[in-house]
């Protein structure tokens, strides 16, 4: 508002003229007293709004906050800086006031002089850093106060070095200090989104204060259990949710195992399935879910299924409701003292034990699509199968066989590739065997088994294949559709248009 | 914040932002008179540019199908552009510098009162142009063509006639008379030392 009567003000000629002479009158008598020393003193101090220093600071900034994965703050701090920008130069371009007049001006300056853009930037950029980098308080105040010293002295040394005049600083200084104020005191208010140097996993949710709270009653409410702790649990081996243990009341006191379902993990799980179709296309059902609470059963069922259907998974303890459609409980027995099979010494016993647990699955059409060492667990020798976000019932045989060849894979990680086919042999044809590493490649690997197998320096996809009698062709898993396509073209424009943008965002502000 | 919504104001800021930066400052044209409506601070930002020139460029009349394209005015240099649709956006950049570089350009009889000027042939498309330099006291003013169209000859001369000069002391005076004689274009020698 305040910028707009200002602007309205200043196009017209007669107030202009008046202000141009009182900026006149200053420039002048300053201009008398410039000496040689002041002057450079000046050039150097007028030089920190210049553009790179600009861009040094700026993309600094930026990578901060996507350090910090603060994501809300680098969304405001360049939509505030591209406002900035675009306000002040359109309010030069309608005022279109000369540079100083009457005195020579020293210094670099580029187009119309009100407001002054290096000003309005640099002034924008400081409020910024002080809203994105410094946290509330004490801190920012003392921020408040450095910045205006050092705004203050850039202004004073471009009206020295007669760059712009007095009243172009000073409107440069109200837009800068204005639109990222009103952006960040509307968008990210420090109460809601406090800046915090803590640097978290984005899938893994916060488990304090109030969602602590609520998740404590709803396990009381909903599952009459008396939660005397929670915390998270086995947060490395997690793939997307926010896994967690929760100590319960009782004599003695006994554990669950829940995994935290929110709207982020929908998100992922929607990028991962829009990933797979641009890879495979609908080489199996790529559909995302659309709301949490069918993630959430989904997986739910899927553990009831392959909990009834005898394997050894965690008994299911149902869904509790934190905050409606937006997040989830899953609650599930919590095998205690129980390791990843990455820890434990692999006997020809668990061999046995993980491969009986595919041909149980194959039997009762059942696919468990994520067999890595982090969802095999270990407890008194007995291999347990958890996570089952990822399970199908009657899968295709495809599928089958990919997981009967990623099981061989986690079990010969940790003991040797010749003992597992030796004991796969006394459960699986010699045919099942070869269509399993067929079907199998890189891709359908899960990723923590394609490292852990790089990390041993290892192929054991080819230490397999070597073992089998005859070769095998590799099975295509390429489907083209339609949908692909249009995804794909999609996918390459949006590309375009994010290195655009990017590049947009790095450049120095001041250009 | 969902991301998508995120994305897509960041990329429509940015893209809005770099629209507008062009709109800001394709619409001043450098008009060499000034009347009520067209006030000429254009004028005298491209004097203040180049503080010695004592010629300065400027659009006497804009020719049917010719519009200002462009003007981008820094410490030192000054130039705008005059396109048109059939003959290329960028048809005519006309450019403001103390000096210029003019080996290899031959001499021809000026137009102009005060100043000398040269022509340097180029390629341009698939025809040739010159590219045009007058040089005076304190500055230098370039044409630069890149014409598009199919003929070369009648566009070049139609809008190499819409640019005129004007004498830095109209411009001085133009100030002067706008704030009451109390502010002038350029410093009195002995008033300002640098
Ligand atoms: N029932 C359980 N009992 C004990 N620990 C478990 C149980 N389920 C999972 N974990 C641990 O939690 C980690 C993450 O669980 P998981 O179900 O795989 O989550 P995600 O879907 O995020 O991958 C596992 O790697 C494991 O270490
Ligand atoms: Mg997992």
């Amino acid at each position: 508002m305040l910028v707009f009567s200002l602007l309205a003000a200043l196009s017209s000629a007669r107030l202009g003229n008046r202000l141009t002479r009182v900026d006149h009158v200053l420039l002048v008598g300053i201009a008398n007293a410039r000496t040689p020393a002041l002057t450079d003193v000046c050039r150097a101090v007028s030089g920190l709004a210049s553009a790179l220093p600009i861009q040094i600071l700026w993309v600094g900034m930026l990578a901060v906050l996507v350090f910090f994965r603060r994501w809300r703050h680098l969304v405001v701090a360049i939509v505030a800086m591209a406002l900035t920008n675009a306000v002040t130069w359109n309010i030069a371009g309608v005022v279109r006031r000369p540079r100083p007049l009457g005195v020579n001006v020293l210094g670099r300056w580029e187009g119309f002089a009100m407001p002054s853009l290096p000003i309005a930037v640099f002034t924008a950029l400081l409020v910024i850093a002080l809203y994105c980098l410094v946290p509330h308080g004490r801190l920012r105040q003392y921020g408040k106060a450095a910045a205006t010293v050092v705004i203050g002295l850039v202004g004073v040394a471009r009206v020295y070095l007669a760059q712009d005049n007095p009243s172009d600083v000073l409107v440069g200084i109200v837009i800068g200090v204005t639109v990222p104020l009103v952006a960040f005191r509307l968008l990210v208010p420090s109460e809601v989104f406090p800046v915090s140097y803590r640097r978290r996993r984005t899938a893994h949710l916060e488990i304090t204060g109030l969602r602590y709270q609520a998740i404590c009653q709803a396990l009381e409410a909903q599952l009459g259990v008396l939660p005397v702790r929670i915390e998270p649990f086995g947060l490395a081996g997690s793939g997307g949710s926010t896994p967690l243990r929760v100590t319960v009341k009782g004599d003695p006191d006994s554990f669950l195992f829940c995994k935290l379902y929110a709207a982020n993990h929908l998100r992922s799980d929607r990028w991962y399935k829009l990933g797979r179709t641009l890879l495979y296309g609908g080489l199996e059902d790529e559909k995302a879910f659309n709301s949490v609470r069918r993630l959430v059963q989904y997986e739910d069922y899927a553990l009831r299924v392959l909990h009834s259907a005898r394997l050894p998974v965690p008994t299911p303890g149902g869904i509790v409701e934190i905050t409606p459609e937006r997040e989830y409980l899953l609650v599930m027995e919590f095998f205690d003292g129980a390791r990843e099979i990455g820890e434990v010494t692999v006997d020809d016993d668990l061999i046995d034990q993980g491969l009986r647990i595919i041909r149980r699955m194959w039997e009762a059409g059942l696919a468990h699509r994520d067999i890595k060492p982090a969802n095999l667990l270990v407890r008194d020798g007995r291999l347990l199968v958890i996570d089952s976000a990822f399970a199908q019932v009657r899968p295709s045989p495809w599928r089958q066989a990919v997981d009967l060849a990623n099981m061989m894979l986690v079990l010969a990680l940790r003991s040797d590739p010749h003992r597992v086919y030796r004991r796969a042999e006394q459960l699986f044809t010699t045919e099942e065997i070869a269509e399993a590493f067929a079907a199998t490649r890189g891709l359908t690997m899960p990723t923590q088994l394609r490292r852990l197998m790089r990390e041993q320096g290892r192929n054991l996809h080819a230490e397999f294949k070597k073992l089998l009698p005859y070769e095998v062709q590799p099975i295509a898993i390429q489907r083209w559709s339609w949908r692909r396509v249009v995804l794909m073209i999609a996918v390459v424009f949006a590309g375009f248009l994010g290195v655009f943008a990017v590049s947009q965002i790095l450049t120095s502000p001041l250009s | 914040m969902r991301p998508a919504l995120a994305v897509s104001a960041v990329t429509i800021t940015v893209l809005l932002a770099g629209c507008s930066v062009r709109v800001g400052s394709v619409s001043a044209g450098v008009a060499c008179r000034n009347t009520a409506r067209v006030d000429n601070s254009v004028l005298v930002l491209l004097a203040q540019s180049v503080p010695t020139a004592q010629l300065i460029p400027c659009i006497a009349s804009v020719p049917a199908g010719w519009r200002p394209a462009g003007l981008h005015v820094t410490n030192g240099r000054a130039s705008f552009v005059v396109g048109s649709d059939r003959d290329g956006p960028k048809a005519l950049t006309v450019a403001l510098t103390r000096t210029c570089r003019i080996t290899g350009a031959t001499a021809v009889p000026s137009d102009v009162a005060g100043a000398r000027r040269y022509e340097r042939p180029r390629q341009v498309g698939h025809g040739y142009a010159d590219d045009r330099y007058y040089v005076y006291t304190g500055g230098c003013t370039t044409y630069t063509f890149d014409l598009t169209g199919q003929s070369r000859a009648v566009p070049v001369t139609e809008v190499a006639q819409a640019i005129r000069f004007v004498q830095r002391t109209e411009v001085a005076d133009l100030v002067r008379r706008m704030n009451d004689g109390r502010v002038v274009l350029d410093p009195t020698p002995e008033r300002s030392p640098t």
